[in-house]
């Protein structure tokens, strides 16, 4: 039977949504997997709070039922840190013992990631910012990246990976 | 006061899922957190409480162990979703938010930015009345300050609030099961 990947990320956002989950369908087919189909309501942009409540809760099921997890942790709406939705979905898929698979175009560590000025507060024992805030030891914060396979590129090389993995079998 | 998943009444520990540690005022707001917690009645657990880990190898990898230990020690997650290097909470905060929730611990956050997710100043584009982010992502519109996974939380606008929220929860339990709520300190 093939293995069940859920998607985490941003694509639902976009203006042509379906079609780039069509496009990671077929991916994942090519390399052996089978994608979890979202709701039809996650493609909704405008919505009341309960039916939006409903749509988290049955997509919180579908991850239920997936055996891996691909996550964007592509900086989203800030720097250094990927879209809220996968962070929170990570942390989920980890409670429920799923494998993770990260894919970001840049791995290198978050302090040589960041495009300002940079220096090691000794107080607090951490590399820091102009502002004297930390940043993290590595690419993602320690909770994701401890708790995932970090695979530099994009998400065919996580699926890539993942397969690569399973005929290991690492993955069963 | 709580009702335990083993049905023991006693006071819950709360998961204090935060981005202070990259902050110089650390020591002081968990202190306050802190404070508060006990002030209604619950046990604030800080991630760098205890014993710091010991340097040496495999340090970050000892560091998240470390983490983890505490959150399996707690009952209730408390997470700041305030914004963090942009308009997204901290990556760190959601993960451990996520676990609870996942596992069906009561879970809250505390926030005091916008209301909707429209109200933050994301810069943006509009077509056919729908709002884009300068990357082409949709910004939603869902009566919420967060997208569509975090519904899954109640948020308060402050850390009190969280709390306030919190024990009204576990005194509608107590009293179901008979018991008196909690009184909260003056």
């Amino acid at each position: 039977m093939k293995k069940k990947i859920y998607l985490s990320g941003p694509d639902r956002l976009l203006k042509n949504a379906k079609e780039v989950f069509e496009q990671k369908r077929a991916l994942c087919e090519k390399y052996g997997f089978e994608l979890l189909e979202y709701p039809e309501e996650v493609y909704k942009i405008k919505d009341t709070f309960e039916n939006s409540r409903a749509v988290a809760e049955k997509r919180m099921e579908l991850m239920k039922e997936c055996d891996i997890v691909i996550a964007d942790t592509r900086d989203f709406r800030s720097y250094l840190e990927p879209y809220s939705e996968v962070a929170l979905e990570m942390g989920m898929a980890y409670a429920l013992e799923k494998k993770i698979y990260s894919y970001m175009p840049d791995t290198r560590v978050c302090c040589e990631r960041y495009s300002g000025e940079t220096h090691y507060n000794e107080a607090m024992a951490q590399m820091v910012d102009e502002n004297d805030v930390g940043f993290e030891p590595g690419p993602l914060n320690l909770m994701l990246e401890f708790s995932s396979t970090i695979v530099k590129g994009d998400f065919e090389d996580a699926i890539k990976k993942a397969a690569e993995d399973l005929q290991k079998g690492d993955l069963n | 006061m709580f009702i335990d998943r083993e049905g023991k009444v006693r006071k819950p520990v709360i998961y204090l899922a935060d981005f202070e540690m990259f902050l110089p005022t650390c020591e002081e707001t968990v202190k306050y957190w802190k404070e508060v917690c006990d002030k209604y009645g619950f046990i604030g657990m800080f991630p760098g409480d205890g014993d710091p880990v010991e340097p040496g190898d495999n340090f970050w990898q000892r560091v998240f162990n470390s983490d983890y230990g505490h959150m399996l020690k707690c009952d209730v997650c408390f997470a700041q979703l305030d914004d963090w290097r942009g308009h997204e909470p901290d990556s760190g905060t959601l993960w451990e938010l996520g676990w609870y929730v996942a596992l069906g611990y009561p879970s809250y956050g505390f926030y005091g930015g916008p209301k909707t997710l429209l109200e933050r100043k994301i810069e943006r584009t509009e077509e056919d009345g729908v709002f884009y982010d300068s990357e082409g992502y949709a910004i939603e519109d869902k009566e919420y300050g967060f997208d569509n996974m975090l519904t899954l939380v109640k948020v308060a606008d402050s850390f009190e609030n969280a709390c306030k929220l919190a024990r009204a929860d576990f005194d509608k339990q107590l009293i179901e099961a008979g018991y008196e709520p909690y009184k909260v300190k003056e």
